[in-house]
């Protein structure tokens, strides 16, 4: 049997000088759902990132089209019946009111006049990441508006909300996952590496916490914070409270894994060596953390975020000018939008997307790094 | 007539990092009443032999197509037919019975002892329940477990490290299989245990006439307990033959080298002497002989580098995988 | 002969569960045991399970807390008390006493490289002072325990049990000990493996002047390594001396017992022969 060609030789080292991240990144990589999620996820984090660049207005009730509410999406084409362009565009939409509509605003598209889509438009302007002030948008369309995804009651883009949405959630669900990360390494490291006592006591406060039920607190909270208090201020309360809920879940990981790691031989052989407290829980405990700790972190993401679109669905969480799912979800609750103006649905795909991509990634995390973990090969 | 017989067994597996090797072209025979011992270090292959035997393997195994494992009877029955996982359950626990290594995973932790002997009666045989426990119980107190009755109804817990393998040895024999299949049945016990366990199973053959295939890395073991030895080395069969043949005058160099790697407890002063090298890894199997880059007698260029010798006979009964004209 | 390691009226006691109010039953694995350990010498500790030979090894290197007894270390410059010991005498205690583990796999860092695991001691004990005099350290003990020195680079996960077992050989001897404890360090290994383990740990312990305390359940590879026994049976020792007078010669009835349980590789008799 001929075997160890140089290139299978230098694949070979390879693998023997592959520290653990480089072993799980290449396991990782093998599984397409997971890597396919992850792209589609890495797609939306980017969109959500420059959702002030990608969408074309203003999503909050500043940049709305008062011309066109309730208005169906705007799909470009190329062509249509007068014959086809280079370019894409849409059809223009007039509104009008008269004794024949019953005085009310009907709108109508006007078949004859072609907005055509343009590129690196001037519109509202905006900081893009918080810091850089622009008002160059994506795409635009002269001498009107264009609507990829329709427009709310009150003629709010709903593509732009979307991408702001999507940002919006991402920001909550990373404050909520961070601050239950803390609290949940704290407590649980201190419980996991001490034992004993300390963490009998501290087993004790991390379930009477867990027991907490959700939807009350948010009510209790809801009632405490003031109708004048600003977006951002409730926005920073809704993510700190999300993460104050969150946090048991992953303490218990992190003891477990702790009070079993505590127990290795090659723990014991540094302390043999010397070695003090913190340098053990420095150089062994909590890199041998890393590789649970992301997947915990990417695995309670999804639950952040439906827990916001929750509360601000019920209308605990966030509301206008803000745009999260909740929140655009909440518009989409009376029986006139779920029979007339279904594209206010739109967002929940998104959002499906976004959840799942993350639950692909995360399992495609833990599988991944399970077979490194520290028994024998 | 031989009661089982091992044709050509080739076993690879499908891992991340490629198809690997784990037996190549591994035959035997097992004769009624006969113990055949499978000796081995890690890799051997010698484990994943007898989980064939039981189709116990996982699924990214793959068996090549030559493979033929037959136990021979009234019908004779070729393992590798049997598709269907409810055709194999006549045999296992029935005509094939199999102990392993760590007794505490063989038994279900929350069902007490007598429990699942009786329900392994049940599946095999037509027992009502209270004669499947009184066999039960009669089976406890033959492999030496005093007070049968009250152990009957305790959980694997509550045994101690030997008493728990006598179970397992009971719970096997009850279904009176041909073949028992033990798998490293005493590495896990203290020295002395394993002493009354070797002396158990000796005299359990005397009364049940069951063959047992014997697989264990303790050479000393085997000595004991079996009529065949047979020296498995990464996946191919070195050496085989009676015990006393293969043990006293063994044939082949890996033989020779393990046995002189063993302490010798009659010489005290003499040097330990280790088989030069390291087991490959599974991904490395050597060409030719799989021994020749560790065996020191050979010089460099032999053929045993790139031919894969065959198994010639060295003795009565007695073969080695070496050419004839290395044959002492 | 001195004793480097003096061991006198040892108990150690470990609780079994644990209980919100009063004390939990104990359980006695070390009960009353003296024990010298002659310097320069390849000491053996034999028993079966549960006899707390393990326990015993562990509290003489202090990773065990000791309820009474004294146990002294002495290596003819420095001497000190183990349970009494001030932080700086365990600083160095610590550079001059190691333990090589049983289980290849569980002893070494799956995160760190060789070089890495080897360096350890060396850098926590801070006996280095720069990263080249801890590479040349790394690279010298390396090559005494026959580690190719390009595996340093390499983890963990790329090794055998045997070639596993060498670098947590290394590793322990990194410091420069005088004292090591072997717990069960070849029990995990095959056959073969083993005599190439145990040559290489005589030869380090002449080379280097080491004093070894070998922990073992298997009787026969002690009768060869090993100058000194002592048999353990349920947290006691029931007999010890020199190897070939134990072996040739066993007084207690458990040393009896355990010599005739050997199996002998001859078919034909019951039990090894010890001459």
């Amino acid at each position: 049997m001929m075997h160890n060609t140089s290139q299978s030789q230098s694949a070979k080292e390879a693998y023997f000088t592959a520290s653990q991240h480089q072993l799980i990144w290449a396991r990782f990589k093998k599984q397409r759902t997971a890597m396919i999620a992850a792209i589609v996820l890495i797609v939306m984090i980017v969109s959500g990132l420059m959702a002030p660049f990608l969408s074309p207005y203003d999503p909050t009730i500043a940049g709305r089209d008062k011309d066109y509410t309730n208005g169906a999406p705007q799909m470009p084409k190329f062509c249509d019946t007068a014959g086809c362009a280079a370019r894409p565009f849409i059809h223009a939409v007039e509104r009008e009111r008269s004794i024949k509509t019953n005085f009310r605003w009907v709108t109508k598209i006007n078949e004859d006049k072609r907005l055509y889509l343009q590129f690196f438009v001037e519109g509202s302007a905006y900081k893009l990441f918080g810091v850089l002030p622009l008002d160059i948008h994506l795409f635009g369309v002269e001498g009107g508006k264009i609507h990829l995804f329709g427009t709310d009651e009150d003629g709010q883009d709903i593509f732009s909300r979307t991408l702001h949405a999507i940002w919006t959630s991402m920001k909550v669900g990373s404050i909520g996952v961070f601050i239950a990360f803390v609290l949940a390494l704290a407590i649980g490291g201190v419980a996991g590496y001490y034992g004993g006592v300390i963490d009998g006591v501290l087993q004790m406060i991390t379930d009477a916490v867990r027991t907490v039920p959700a939807i009350p607190l948010f009510m209790a909270v809801a009632a405490f914070m003031p109708p004048e208090m600003t977006a951002e201020a409730r926005f920073f309360y809704i993510s700190l409270i999300l993460g104050l809920i969150g946090w048991p879940t992953l303490a218990r990981r992190v003891r477990t894994h702790l009070l079993t790691e505590r127990n290795q031989e090659y723990i014991l052989a540094a302390q043999l060596s010397g070695a003090t407290s913190s340098h053990v829980i420095r150089r062994h405990l909590l890199p041998s953390f890393t590789s649970y700790i992301i997947v915990d972190l990417v695995i309670s993401f999804p639950y952040m975020v439906l827990s916001e679109t929750a509360l601000s669905f019920i209308g605990l969480g966030l509301k206008d000018p803000v745009s999260s799912l909740g929140v655009l979800l909440q518009k989409a609750t009376s029986a006139d939008v779920m029979l007339n103006y279904q594209w206010y649905f739109i967002p929940v795909i998104f959002f499906v997307v976004l959840v799942m991509a993350f639950v692909f990634v995360g399992d495609g995390l833990r599988d991944a790094a399970d077979p490194y973990s520290e028994t024998a090969s | 007539m031989s009661l089982l017989s091992v044709d050509n067994l080739t076993i690879q597996f499908r891992t991340d990092e490629g198809l690997i090797t784990a037996v190549e072209n591994v035959s035997f025979d097992i004769q009624p009443g006969e113990v055949l011992g499978l000796a081995g270090e890690s890799g051997s292959g010698k484990s994943v032999t007898a989980k064939a035997i039981m189709q116990l393997n996982g699924h990214n195994t793959v068996y090549d197509p030559a493979s033929k494992i037959v136990l021979h009877g009234d019908p004779d029955i070729d393992v590798f037919s049997l598709r269907r996982e409810r055709d194999m359950l006549p045999i296992r626990g029935g005509a094939i019975s199999m102990i392993f290594q760590e007794p505490m995973a063989s038994f279900a932790p929350a069902i007490t002892v007598g429990k699942q002997m009786v329900e392994q009666l049940q599946v095999h045989t037509t027992m009502s329940k209270s004669q499947a426990k009184e066999l039960s119980v009669e089976m406890l107190d033959r492999v030496g477990i005093t007070d049968p009755g009250r152990r009957f109804d305790q959980y694997v817990f509550e045994y101690s490290g030997g008493m728990r393998q006598r179970a397992m040895i009971a719970m096997a024999l009850t279904t009176k299989p041909r073949l028992l299949i033990a798998d490293e049945p005493t590495t896990a016990l203290d020295v002395t245990i394993q002493r009354q366990v070797i002396d158990l199973m000796k005299e359990l053959i005397d009364d049940f006439g069951m063959s047992i295939l014997f697989i264990t890395h303790d050479l000393g073991v085997i000595a004991q307990t079996a009529d065949q030895l047979a020296v498995m080395y990464l996946g191919r069969i070195m050496e085989r033959g009676p015990v006393r043949n293969v043990l006293r005058n063994p044939a082949h160099a890996y033989t020779r080298g393990l046995l002189n790697a063993l302490p010798n407890l009659e010489d005290l002063d003499a040097p330990l002497m280790p088989i030069p090298g390291d087991i490959p890894s599974p991904l490395e199997r050597p060409s030719g002989c799989v021994f020749h880059p560790r065996n020191a007698e050979l010089a460099p260029g032999s053929r045993y580098e790139t031919e894969v010798p065959p198994m010639t006979e060295v003795g009565p009964s007695h073969f080695a995988a070496v050419f004839p004209e290395d044959v002492r | 002969m001195t004793s480097l390691v003096s061991v006198e009226n040892l108990t150690v006691t470990f609780p079994l569960g644990q209980r919100l109010f009063g004390a939990p039953p104990t359980l006695r694995a070390v009960k009353n045991v003296s024990l010298q350990i002659p310097k320069g010498s390849f000491f053996g500790l034999v028993g079966e399970s549960g006899s707390g030979k393990t326990t015993l090894g562990r509290a003489i290197l202090k990773a065990t807390p000791i309820e009474d007894g004294k146990i002294t270390y002495d290596d003819g410059s420095w001497k000190c008390s183990i349970a009494e010991m001030s932080k700086a005498q365990e600083r160095h205690f610590r550079s001059q006493t190691q333990m090589i583990f049983q289980d290849p796999y569980a002893a070494l860092s799956p995160r760190m490289t060789v070089r890495d695991i080897i360096a350890e001691p060396l850098e926590v004990l801070g006996l280095t002072k720069t990263r080249e005099e801890t590479d040349a350290r790394v690279r010298e003990i390396a090559g005494k325990c026959r580690i190719n020195l390009e595996h340093l680079r390499r983890y963990p996960h790329a090794f055998s049990g045997g070639q596993r077992q060498r670098i947590s050989i290394a590793r322990a001897l990194a410091t420069g000990p005088k004292f090591v404890v072997a717990d069960e360090c070849v029990a995990a290994l095959d056959v073969s493996i083993q005599a190439d383990i145990l040559n290489l740990l005589k030869k380090l312990q002449h080379t280097l002047d080491l004093t070894f305390l070998f922990i073992s359940h298997d009787l026969s590879v002690v009768a060869h390594v090993c100058d000194y026994v002592a048999v353990m049976y349920l947290g006691e020792i029931v007999e010890e001396g020199p190897t070939k007078q134990i072996f040739a010669n066993p007084k207690h009835s458990y040393t009896q017992a355990l010599l005739g349980a050997i199996p002998s590789l001859d078919p034909d008799q019951r039990s090894r022969v010890v001459r």
